[in-house]
């Protein structure tokens, strides 16, 4: 039983009715979900054909973010139905305001997510501790009260609980130890909802921002310009965590640049409120640093 | 030479009694992952029936090498070719799956003309294997023709019989690494001869590599790889863990005075991978990217070499964060026609 009373394998019935019926009266859409994967666990699928909305599925392995697919469907064809968790509604709620999809095209179902489980067991996942709902988000359906559920609050993000140290000398040996074991495949990145770029500037042949030597310094240039572009940004869903074969603690930095965002400017988060853009994609005349005007002409 | 037993409190000391003659490799359990280091490293040595997030192949091909570096300052311009290798090594712990992918590299490799520091470190690598049942749920070796239970090409078989590591030289090369150990090992007992005896795979073996069709042109356009685009997030992570991948990229970068060329893993799944000079880039979707990737390992290497690029580790199928696996594509692959799917946001 979830904790609103409903059983799951009702609200996975519910989401298959309601995908079929999406489907069926829609030629020409997708619905973007969660299949059972063969190795366990639940995987990303598109469903083109009601007859396949029994494949669905929806439990506490349903981690990833399928917002992420959106920004490489925008400018195609078709309606798309997706299924979003509360945190992966704001991720959608900053694409749309980002212009990575039309709000028009989607039709988008709620899943009243209690809390995802632990990889490596069955409490709770560290990605879902201080979790969010985004406020007034209009879902075309749900399969029960989209409400942010009772669940603990972080503690690591304050720096005195920081497990990567107090002191700058700590934390610099702690990232040093952490990002010797990324390969450079950049999952982190290409799993994120929020990077959307075209072209990522890791991508880059001519100039060539980044080395692919994958040396420390190398590394800590990448992971450094991906967290700071996330700064505001990150919804916290862990996804890049998850995504990493090398285990780094992507969400330490994620999070302490969140805090950042949110003491600097009073920001609740990305996607939380309909009328606040994240901080750092906006500019204000009010800003005491405010330079447009002193460098035109 | 006869097979041996060392006891298990006595490996350590004996990897680092081997360790005064050359280098020694050895899995090592450090922040949370296990991988091949050179000891004495920092962490735990683990010999167990635990793959290493990296492979074996990083010893041989590794994430980045140096080619050669160059000086251009005045009065003393130059050119020094980086060394692949200063002593002789022994990896340690190296398993069935790991080891057979170097039999898969050798003719890409080793072919006119040959990757001279591949040659090298093949040449002046002793490999001390460990016998393996090929239990993980994600094991399927005994699909590929491979033995984890008594690894070929390596030169000595280490056997855990309880306690003890049974020792049994393949080669000449092993013989000699057990000659440097003689007087720390004992006989084996008949217990212990006969556990190692009875030591067999349990891997699946139903996976069918064999049954991939042999034209290739009728996959060429399979749904298959539709389904498989619309979810792969082209991160490559299959490509850097997996053991028979070997695609890397040639770069020159300058610093102050000195260049260097080094040659780095590249992937087939990075969009920049076959991307031209002049912008063209001839796989610019996913799909035919992922294509790519699963036609190389299990028809146009086949096609060339007589078998699949795959030596069912997988690794792919363990650390995909959408959960594509080898092993599904296989099975796919092989009834032929390959069941119609959606066509997804792939492109």
């Amino acid at each position: 039983m979830s904790e609103h009373g409903m059983p799951e394998t009702t609200m996975e019935d519910n989401l298959r009715t309601t995908a079929a019926e999406f489907l069926g009266r829609t030629p020409g859409a997708c619905f973007i979900g969660y299949e059972a994967a063969p190795q366990g666990g639940t995987r990303p699928v598109f469903l083109r054909s009601a007859g396949d909305a029994g494949r669905l599925v929806w439990n506490r392995w349903c981690y990833a973010n399928l917002t992420a697919y959106l920004p490489e469907m925008n400018g195609g064809e078709g309606l798309i139905g997706i299924a979003v968790k509360g945190c992966d509604a704001r991720a959608l709620r900053e694409l749309v305001r980002a212009g990575q999809i039309e709000r028009a095209r989607l039709f988008v179902v709620g899943l009243p997510c209690t809390g995802l489980s632990a990889l490596d067991g069955d409490t709770l996942a560290g990605r879902c501790h201080g979790c969010m709902y985004p406020e007034d988000f209009v879902y075309d359906a749900t399969l029960g009260p989209m409400e942010t559920p009772d669940l603990p609050h972080r503690a690591d993000v304050a720096v005195e609980e920081n497990p990567a140290g107090k002191t700058v000398e700590e934390r610099r040996r702690f990232w040093e130890a952490e990002l010797d074991r990324c390969i450079r495949c950049e999952a982190c990145r290409k799993i994120c909802y929020a990077c959307y770029c075209p072209e990522c500037i890791f991508e880059k042949t001519d100039p060539r921002w980044s080395s692919r030597r994958r040396d420390h310094a190398d590394k800590f240039f990448f992971h450094a310009v991906r967290a700071m572009h996330l700064a505001g940004r990150c919804i916290g869903c862990g996804e890049c965590e998850r995504a990493c074969p090398a285990g780094v603690r992507l969400m330490l930095l994620n999070r302490s640049l969140q805090r950042d965002v949110e003491v600097l400017f009073g920001y609740r988060g990305a996607g939380v409120d309909e009328n606040v853009a994240p901080p750092l994609t906006t500019v204000s005349r009010d800003d005491p640093e405010f330079t447009v005007e002193r460098t035109s002409p | 030479m006869n097979p041996g037993c060392l006891d298990k409190a006595g490996i350590e000391d004996a990897l680092m009694h081997l360790a005064a003659s050359r280098d020694v490799f050895a899995p090592v359990r450090e922040g949370g992952t296990l991988e091949f280091r050179r000891l004495p490293a920092g962490g735990l040595v683990f010999l167990g029936p635990e793959k290493t997030l990296l492979p074996l192949k990083t010893l041989y091909l590794p994430m980045t090498e140096d080619v050669f570096s160059r000086c251009m300052k005045a009065g003393e311009t130059g050119m020094e070719i980086a060394a692949p290798m200063e002593r002789d090594r022994v990896v340690f712990g190296a398993l069935g799956c790991d080891i057979a992918t170097l039999h898969l590299l050798d003719p890409v490799l080793l072919g006119e003309p040959p990757d001279e520091a591949y040659r090298e470190r093949r040449e002046r690598t002793a490999i001390v294997a460990l016998a393996c049942k090929g239990e993980g749920p994600e094991c399927f070796c005994s699909s590929c023709d491979i033995d984890p239970a008594c690894p070929g090409g390596s030169d000595v078989v280490l056997t855990d019989v309880g306690d003890a590591f049974l020792f049994d030289a393949l080669t000449e090369k092993g013989s000699r690494i057990l000659e440097t150990l003689d007087g720390r090992l004992r006989e084996a007992t008949d217990d212990e001869l006969a556990t190692a005896r009875s030591f067999d795979s349990t891997a699946a073996d139903n996976i069918p590599l064999a049954k991939i069709p042999e034209d290739f042109a009728d996959l060429w356009e399979a749904d298959l790889w539709d389904d498989l685009a619309s979810r792969c997030i082209g991160c490559g992570v299959c490509t850097l863990l997996c053991p028979t991948c070997y695609c890397f990229d040639v770069q020159d970068e300058q610093r102050g005075t000195e260049s260097k060329r080094f040659k780095t893993w590249d992937s087939c799944m990075f969009s920049e991978f076959t991307r031209m000079a002049g912008g063209d880039n001839p796989r610019d979707t996913k799909r035919s990217r992922v294509r790519q990737r699963f036609l190389h390992k299990l028809q146009y290497y086949s096609s060339e070499h007589g078998k699949a690029a795959c030596v069912g580790c997988g690794r792919c199928r363990v650390h995909c964060p959408v959960g594509i696996g080898i092993d599904e594509v296989i099975t796919r692959l092989a009834r032929g026609k390959v069941p119609g799917e959606v066509k997804g946001g792939g492109e």
